[in-house]
């Protein structure tokens, strides 16, 4: 999206530089072109510039600006290089794109840029009520936090023979400079403290692959990638603040302190972990009698977190036929399955007892309340999950240069370890495409979904009223009454932003009365509702209209203008928890 | 009505926005070419519905200000607009020699800013030569 915006920026001042575009036919002699730009660029910032050159490093007064293109053509050569310096090393493009007498084709490209990041100030979370403060502190106040980012990405792909052809892929991405990062302590303050830290993160993509073509009718594909990636800054550390009553400041929580700063010290937090990913991609693809084509594709993913050491497994199994019924309607059947399995995670947790002389003496955690039961668990993986989706299309030339594709598709996720253990969604769809004249064309779609059982947190809020008073002891004791567990426990109302029932409905009409001039009209709405929450209904509308208009009144002016507006609205619940707890 | 103080209420969001972009091209004569384009967002939304009625608690908390939660509508508000225009003009001095210059404006306007101000503007201009061989 940014490189097509930085096109858009680039290109009106090229427009009347560049030479004819470079894939003229080739000659029998070298022909070879191009165009260099050398100018000054001075710049006036003022206010926060996050927003307004959020990825552009643009920076106040004059700097130089540089662009640069050349290319080659003889036969079946080809070279062509573009360069582009925006006044800065760290806001470059630079691209070559090379076919060496068709047996090897290459390109790659090398772009630098800056992101203009947040600084959190963390002001809203000044509150206090009496002893219970929710305090900050911002240890690097005045600092930018604008990392770079370069990213270099060369593909090759050469030719052996008529029926194998072999392609190999790196891709280097290097995220580097000074983010933002914040640790929480708790217990005796609600203390946020934020700082600088610096960051090297390098990812590095090798992939290489194969394409054989089995006779005529039927070709095989296969490709392989690896990605690493590695946080090479150092892991920020936060001491941790003593966990001690708010009011009293006595140490009363011994027995559900985990860590704090007395007994632990540094800790780290704000933790990237590495990873490294390979993927495995098999394709075939075969044209059958009567114009029909079937292809097949798995594809088998394993993740690997470097730093816990466990293991994401994705396959993926996907098949697609398609076949004419006549020379009017056209079938397209597709059926996919994907499955998912994250390895469990086994918590064990401290479970220190409290000393002599304060309350729950020698108790453990897990003593001291025994409805809690036991503090250890093994983290079954969300994640986890089989995908279906099936699904079928019938194209219709209803009359000549006018298509209606109708048709419906199944899909069934069904989770191994969630509380909404599977959910059914069935589409119809319908795009009608007309041009019965050369001076209109219209397009409808149509899209409705169906959905029994859409993702949900089960019980996300609204606990019933447990306990309408203070827990005993003066001040309050955070031992007795009314524990967390139990009231997150009891939480009874079911959440979602997902639909059971969706309508989208998008509409465009475009009328062309001369080669001079051409009108667009167009309207989406998509109508989104979920009826079937035990305690709300959640809803949201949009409603996005919008026309172009292009004239050309002479044949060296032209001009396009374009409006859309839109309306978003939605509708859920919404709870405070308060409480002193 | 909820544990100890806690309300709950429907809540909606509204979000409106406009969209304007223009282009145009015009080769005044075989030296000369204007050029300018303009895009313009104006995007407004806004939390809505919640009612935080202390009367229908049983019990607030001690010291709870329910008044200073009031504002909570105000932390997700948007009121802001952007603009990003260029305009330039190229002039041909020879076959193969053309000097550029453009004028580019962009402004990003915060009209609620809550912590922290957004606002910024950026404007310059570029000037240079081309050569084409």
């Amino acid at each position: 999206m940014k490189r097509i915006f930085l096109s858009l920026l680039a290109s009106p001042m090229l427009l009347c530089a560049q030479s004819p575009a470079p894939a003229a036919a080739p000659a029998a002699a070298g022909v070879s072109g191009g165009g260099i730009f050398v100018g000054t660029r001075g710049l006036d910032n003022s206010g926060w510039m996050g927003r307004v050159n959020e990825y552009e490093m643009n920076k106040q007064g004059l700097r130089p600006a540089v662009r640069n293109e050349y290319w080659y053509v003889r036969d079946s050569w080809f070279f062509n290089f573009t360069g582009e310096n925006r006044g800065d090393s760290r806001a470059s493009v630079y691209q070559i794109d090379a076919d060496l007498d068709r047996k090897i084709r290459i390109r790659s490209d090398l772009e630098r840029f800056m992101h203009r990041l947040e600084h959190d100030p963390l002001a809203n979370l000044d509150a206090a009520k009496g002893n219970v403060v929710v305090r900050h502190d911002n240890l690097a106040p005045d600092r930018a936090f604008v990392p770079g980012r370069n990213e270099l990405r060369t593909d090759i792909v050469g030719r052996i023979n008529s029926w194998i052809e072999w392609r190999a892929a790196h891709r280097y991405l290097q995220i580097h400079g000074e983010t933002q990062t914040r640790s929480l302590s708790k217990c005796a303050n609600c203390h946020s403290v934020a700082e600088a830290t610096r960051i090297n993160q390098k990812l590095h993509d090798v992939s290489a692959g194969l394409t054989v073509r089995l006779g005529r009718r039927v070709q095989l594909l296969y490709d392989y990638t690896n990605r690493q990636f590695k946080e090479h800054g150092a892991t920020p550390t936060a001491q941790y603040d003593v966990a001690q009553h708010p009011a009293t400041l006595s140490r009363a929580f011994f027995n559900r302190v985990q860590y704090d700063g007395t007994t632990n010290g540094e800790m780290p937090y704000a933790l990237v972990p590495g990873f490294r990913k390979g993927m495995h991609n098999v394709r075939l693809a075969a044209e059958l009698p009567g114009e029909g084509r079937l292809t097949g594709q798995f594809l088998h993913t394993n993740a690997r977190n470097n730093h816990v050491r466990t293991n994401l497994s994705v396959d993926v199994w996907n098949a697609r036929y398609t076949m004419p019924l006549t020379s009017r309607l056209l079938l397209k059947a597709q059926v996919r399955r994907t499955d998912m399995t994250n390895d469990d995670i086994f918590i064990q947790l401290e479970e220190p007892a409290n000393p002599a002389g304060v309350p729950q003496a020698g108790q453990t955690y897990a003593q001291a309340y025994p409805s809690f039961g036991s503090v250890d668990w093994t983290r079954k993986s969300a994640i986890n999950r089989t995908d279906w989706t099936a699904g079928t299309e019938l194209s219709a030339r209803l009359a000549r240069l006018t298509t209606l594709r109708s048709g419906w598709q199944f899909r069934s996720i069904r989770r191994d370890n969630f509380e909404v253990e599977r959910t059914d969604r069935n589409r119809f769809f319908a795009v009608l495409s007309a041009r019965p004249e050369k001076s209109w064309n219209a397009r409808m779609r149509y899209y409705l979904d169906l959905t029994d059982h859409p993702f949900l947190h089960h019980k996300a809020a609204l606990s019933p009223e447990m306990q309408p008073f203070a827990s005993p002891g003066n001040p309050p004791s955070p031992l007795a009454g009314l524990q967390y567990f139990s009231m997150y426990a009891a939480r009874q109302a079911d959440l979602t932003n997902q639909p059971t029932r969706s309508h989208l409905i998008e509409p465009s009409f475009t009328w062309t009365p001369s080669p001079r001039a051409a009108l667009t009209v167009h309207y989406r709405a998509s109508l989104q509702l979920n009826d079937r929450l035990n305690f709300s209904r959640w809803e949201r509308s949009l409603h996005m209209p919008g026309a172009e208009l292009w004239l050309a009144p002479a044949d060296k002016f032209n001009f396009t203008v374009g409006y859309s507006w839109q309306r978003d609205l939605s509708d859920t619940l919404f709870v405070i928890p308060v409480f002193d707890g | 009505m909820g544990q100890f103080g806690s309300l709950y209420d429907p809540m909606h969001w509204t979000a409106k926005n406009h969209n304007v972009f223009a282009a145009v091209n015009y080769e005044v004569s075989p030296k000369w070419t204007l050029f300018a384009n303009v895009v313009w967002n104006d995007g407004r939304g806004r939390m809505g519905g919640i009612e935080l009625d202390p009367s229908r608690v049983s019990a607030i908390p001690p010291g709870f200000n329910y008044v200073a939660i009031s504002e909570l509508g105000r932390f997700s508000a948007l009121n802001a607009s952007r603009t990003q225009d260029i305009a330039g003009v190229n002039y041909r001095l020879a076959p193969n020699w053309t000097l550029n210059a453009t004028y580019y404006f962009a402004r990003f306007r915060d009209r609620s800013p809550y912590l922290m101000n957004a606002t910024g503007r950026s404007q310059g201009v570029e000037a240079g030569l081309s050569y084409v061989f």
